[in-house]
């Protein structure tokens, strides 16, 4: 087992590496400098001028050696600078990252609290009125744009509950009643799709469970007997339930980016466009790399944790 | 949004009530239907309909004045053709860069499938590409290659080539030991006889049906890099494209932010009852 | 004083003579209270901005981006500003003096003034100024604006002297505009890293600065306008959706926004009726435009690029792309009040189908052609005027292909002159000579047209050399006309720029392309926490 767990982080080294190559080819190779951008069609500014802001900036060496300072630098655990606003990157991503994560966790507890009992309640009732609401919500969920969902939430918050409307973060510790205030419709503009599978999930595994025989005998007994036993299809049905979750956390990481952008809200999401737009290469190039090690972290935590309670995984 | 959340053919086990087999036929029949309105809204209504350029003088119109059933938008065109060209240029993209990311996957699946080498090489390159959240891949492509058609799909197109030679590749390695490949080769069969021939024959309905569920992703991904001004860009419509320009509209002519999302939802609710409900069947079919 | 504060201060006399007419009835409402608050300008309160980006830099030489300068217009002055009508005025100079032939300026300074930190605000900090923008280490994109500037010295304590190498009309707008006072002890304490510090001698002092979320500005009490600035603390709060900021205004968390984007206009000034805010709309001295890469095929020929003005239908671009929230504008946009002429001088700006058709024709074009229009998605209003545009040139045969292209890529294909015609906006800046030199004189360096022609060229050069203002204008007027005429570009129209406040914000004058800096007069008719 410990094998398995060595042999799944050592894979990940090259992963990352090449996850860092991406990154700065991405950014790189897109036509334009930060120079360019940052005077516009607007300023009046001779070529030797230019030549002397390139060199500001370090943008007038070979690319091999820009990827190679960076590199070094992220050995040294240095996420560098930002061009722009000569920031630390560090305080940016771990701001902005803040805001991000915020979302995708509260869309997490969310969607886990109004999921799981929903759908277990649909299996035990099907065919009744919760079971139609479960698979209504599965069902929507899946085919409603998240983005599409935040605006028309952004209409009707506008017109019958104002105080909702106002999008602008305010950071949980500043103050937390502004902070859950403006951060609840976009949590449950996220949270839609999440519900919708987890509900899906546990009606079936809640559903699978109950055909199993020692539960059908509870049952045949009576309800109360069965209400007893409802602690076993709990926990048999939490092993997938909890899988589910955990692959989908790192999905959520790029939901949170479309949707921080529907409410403007200043997160990762924002920060990598932003810094895109403004040709900011390091700010650009750290950030993706911080976001994807998160989203191979996450998905690394969750395999491991599959294999311990799947054996069989291992082996494929 | 499924785009972000759903990524495999799922191993949910299909609903196992007695039931269940009744509906499975009724949800090809619904997705089927769905898929066929739109697949006929997109491919034959644009020959009827107007341009979708087309400008008139009434600007905003309101759903039903003028004539407009779906109003106008804010050049005085017709937002009912506007969508109806929207889902042609959808439904463009995501069957071209599917079947681009489903092609060339599935060869790299298979290949991979055969040799240890080349398959340790290129899935170290996947694992790459799936290293980063789908959107933020798409949305680092379009940068690189600037908007348009031609760039969405083939920023959709890289995002899942790995997904479906992931998907294709597991149950590929479980054929190459059947006894069947055995005998082949003794036989003297190459190897890509081998794999076209008879692995890919046998995995074939895996590969449809992550197919069909792909490319509900696809207009979801589509709208999603749109809506963020990365994908088509006027004055070409795509579903995305048309709730971009209408959200930023909202107060002004809500209908212009409501109608795109819908047809949205009702594309991706076809491939996606179509795509389960082929799954189910297949499912119970192969016990 | 100009004309608007004027009548400012005379309905703050008459308010309170109407309110005493009244003020008999016992029962007063809540508003009368705000009224009879307005009499007299009061000192206090918390002004907060909703602004739609994070400043990037608190270096104004520095500066490109316009949050930055909202936010520094309040830290820094400059030798003069502009007024309302770009007329020059006192700032921390409060008289100056040109020598006849126009080389020499010499500048007598305001006595007793000082950097917020405490140091006495001298001539040599004018000098050490003028040179920092000039220097080639710090780069300053504002730098060539300062090219004509041949010699600064301090003659004493209080009079600055600056030399020029040829006569520059613009040169006293080039000052207000981008010349600030600095402080040189404080620049060299900082190893002349200001993008996070200052201590100018502006009304407010940076007081705290949450990055992408809020800039605290604290009001100088030592500012030299006696009894300005009256907000306590102006905070710049970082809202980047313009629904977002609509709402905090409507809701009072903001009590001052600007919007340029004219799809909410309408929203905003709905709500100005039922008297929830004040919305004021003031236009631009940005002007959107159709430019042409004139060494490009058809476009070399001058009645190729006329043919397109008498096609294009300049109301109805601004009704569909501009929202019908602006003005039809010729090189200089109705904002430069003082100099620009009515568009009904020029002929091209009536459309006319057939005369167009005819002049395609006798350039060698009668079947029409076709082409490509780069268009900015980051300008939604150019994105939208290309597609109209389109649309318009179908009547004279001719198909345009719209490539909407990303901001830094349309830079950089517009640097390198890769285009074959784009939508774009242009600025004005402050003065005739700025709007338009390096835009149309041949090698200029916004002259991304690549236009060349000889009589532009003498009457640029004259307009700069001459300072009275009766022949500038006939200069200038000349030269709008003949602009229209070559068409190196196609002036469609200039959009209003749209301020929300809350009711009970007063005395607010508004100066085109600076207008947060007057802000440091207005104030609170009632008293605000």
């Amino acid at each position: 087992m410990g094998q398995y767990a060595i042999r799944r982080v050592l894979i990940a080294i090259p992963t990352m590496l090449g996850v860092t190559i991406v990154a700065f080819l991405m950014i790189h190779l897109i036509p334009g400098n930060i120079v360019q951008v940052m005077l516009g069609t607007r300023t009046n500014v001779t070529p030797q001028q230019i030549q002397q802001l390139y060199r500001l900036y370090g943008i007038d060496q070979p690319l091999y050696l820009q990827y190679w300072h960076w590199l070094s630098q992220l050995l040294r655990g240095n996420l560098g600078f930002s061009l722009r606003t000569g920031l630390p990157i560090a305080t940016l991503i771990s701001q902005s990252f803040g805001v991000t994560a915020e979302l995708a966790l509260g869309a997490l507890v969310v969607a886990v609290v109004v999921a799981v009992p929903l759908g277990m309640v649909a299996a035990l009732y099907q065919n009744s009125p919760w079971d139609y609401l479960a698979r209504g919500v599965a069902l929507l969920g899946l085919i409603i744009p998240n983005f599409w969902l935040g605006t028309m939430l952004v209409m009707v918050t506008s017109i019958y509950f104002p105080v909702l409307s106002v999008f602008n973060y305010v950071p949980f510790l500043t103050n937390p009643m502004v902070n859950v205030k403006d951060m609840i419709v976009p949590i449950i503009t996220l949270a839609l799709s999440l519900m919708a599978i987890i509900t899906r999930m546990t009606r079936s595994a809640v559903l699978e469970t109950i055909q199993l025989d020692h539960v059908r005998t509870a049952r045949a007994k009576g309800l109360k007997q069965f209400a007893v036993n409802m602690r076993h299809v709990l926990r048999n049905s939490l092993i997938p339930i909890t899988t589910i979750v955990g692959l989908q956390f790192g999905y959520l990481l790029g939901g949170a980016i479309v949707v921080e952008n529907v409410f403007s809200l200043p997160g990762m999401g924002r920060l990598i466009v932003d810094a895109i737009n403004q040709r900011d290469y390091p700010v650009v190039q750290s950030s993706i790399l911080f976001v994807s090690a998160i989203f191979v972290l996450v998905n690394l935590v969750v395999d491991i944790s599959y294999g311990f309670i799947n054996p069989q995984i291992r082996y494929q | 949004m499924a785009l972000l959340t759903r990524k495999y053919v799922t191993n949910e086990a299909p609903s196992s009530n007695p039931k269940s087999r009744h509906r499975f036929d009724a949800g090809l029949w619904i997705g089927g239907g769905i898929v066929g309105f739109i697949l006929i809204l997109g491919l034959v209504a644009p020959l009827v309909l107007r341009h979708p350029d087309a400008m008139s003088a009434f600007y905003l119109a309101s759903p039903g004045q003028h004539g407009f059933l779906l109003g106008t938008d804010q050049y005085g065109r017709s937002e009912l053709t506007r969508i109806v060209w929207g889902i042609r240029t959808s439904l463009e993209i995501s069957f071209v860069s599917i079947g681009i990311a489903g092609f060339f996957g599935t060869v790299m699946g298979l290949f991979a499938a055969a040799n240890r080498t080349f398959d340790m090489g290129i899935m170290r390159v996947m694992d790459v590409l799936l290293a980063f959240p789908a959107i933020l891949l798409a949305i680092g492509i379009m940068a690189m290659v600037g908007p348009g058609v031609i760039s969405v799909i083939e920023a959709i197109s890289v995002v899942y080539i790995p997904i479906f030679a992931r998907v294709s590749r597991a149950p590929a390695i479980e054929q190459m030991t059947k006894e069947y490949v055995e005998a082949e080769r003794s036989l003297g069969a190459s190897t890509v006889r081998i794999l076209f021939r008879h692995v890919l024959v046998n995995i074939w309905p895996i590969i449809i049906i992550q197919l069909s569920l792909a490319i509900s992703d696809a207009i979801l991904i589509e709208a999603a890099l749109s809506y963020l001004g990365l994908g088509v860009v006027p004055p070409a419509a795509s579903l995305g494209e048309l709730l971009r320009s209408g959200q930023s509209l909202m107060f002004t002519a809500p209908w212009l932010a409501i109608f795109p999302g819908v047809a949205i939802a009702l594309a991706v609710l076809g491939f996606n009852v179509l795509g389960d409900a082929a799954r189910d069947h297949s499912a119970v079919r192969g016990k | 004083m100009t004309n608007k504060r004027w009548l400012v201060a005379a309905a703050a006399l008459l308010l309170p003579l109407s309110l005493t007419a009244c003020g008999s009835t016992s029962s007063a409402t809540p508003g009368s209270t705000a009224l009879a608050a307005t009499s007299r300008p009061n000192i206090g309160g918390t002004l907060t901005i909703g602004i739609k980006g994070d400043a990037l830099t608190m270096d104004p030489m520095l500066t490109t981006d316009e949050y930055s300068k909202s936010v520094e217009s309040l830290l820094y002055n400059s030798l003069v500003k502009l007024g309302p009508q770009q007329q020059v005025e006192p700032d921390l100079a409060t008289t100056w003096s040109v020598a006849p032939n126009g080389l020499v300026y010499t500048f007598h300074l305001r006595p007793k003034v000082s950097f917020q930190q405490g140091s006495p605000m001298t001539a040599s900090d004018v000098v050490y100024s003028f040179h920092r923008i000039m220097s080639p280490q710090l780069a300053s994109p504002w730098s060539s604006f300062f090219g004509s500037v041949k010699n600064v010295q301090a003659l004493n304590s209080s009079t600055v002297q600056v030399t020029l190498s040829q006569p520059d009309a613009a040169f006293l707008p080039v000052v207000a505009s981008f010349l600030v006072i600095m402080n040189p002890t404080f620049v060299a304490q900082h190893n002349g890293d200001l993008q996070r510090v200052e201590d100018g001698t502006g009304p407010y002092m940076l007081q705290k600065w949450i990055p992408n979320e809020s800039i605290t500005l604290v009001r100088n009490p030592h500012y030299f306008v006696p009894g300005e600035p009256r907000f306590q603390k102006i905070v710049f709060q970082i809202i980047p959706s313009t629904t977002a900021r609509i709402a905090a205004l409507q809701s009072g968390q903001i009590q001052f926004a600007e919007f340029s984007d004219p799809k909410h206009f309408a929203q905003l000034e709905a709500m100005a009726s039922s008297h929830t805010i004040v919305a004021k709309r003031y236009l631009s001295s940005d002007y959107n435009m159709f430019g042409f890469n004139t060494q490009w095929g058809p476009f070399r020929h001058q009645k190729v690029r006329l043919a397109f003005s008498y096609a294009i239908n300049r109301s109805a671009i601004l009704a569909s792309a501009g929202f019908n929230q602006g003005q039809v504008t010729g090189i200089l946009t109705p904002a430069l009040s003082r100099w620009a002429i009515p568009t009904s001088d020029y002929p091209s700006y009536t459309q006319n189908i057939a005369k167009a058709k005819l002049l395609l024709k006798e350039a060698g074009y009668p079947h029409g052609f076709s082409f490509n229009i780069m268009s900015p998605p980051t300008l939604p209003m150019d994105e939208a005027s290309a597609v109209v545009i389109a649309n318009q040139l179908q009547a004279i045969g001719v198909t345009a292909h719209v490539v909407p292209t990303e901001w830094g890529t349309y830079v950089n294909n517009w640097v390198k002159r890769n285009f074959e015609s784009f939508t774009g906006l242009n600025s004005d800046w402050t003065d005739p000579d700025l709007a338009m030199y390096a835009a149309l004189h041949t090698g200029g360096s916004t002259n991304a047209f690549q236009f060349s022609n000889q009589q532009v060229d003498q009457l640029l050069q004259e307009g700069q050399a001459t300072q009275n203002f009766a022949q500038r204008f006939q200069i200038y007027s000349q030269l709008q006309k003949l602009v229209v005429e070559q068409s190196p570009m196609l002036f469609t129209f200039a959009g209003y720029d749209l301020f929300g406040m809350s009711p009970t914000v007063k005395g607010y004058v508004h100066v085109a392309g600076d207008p947060f800096r007057t802000l440091d007069a207005a104030w609170y008719a009632k008293s605000h926490s």
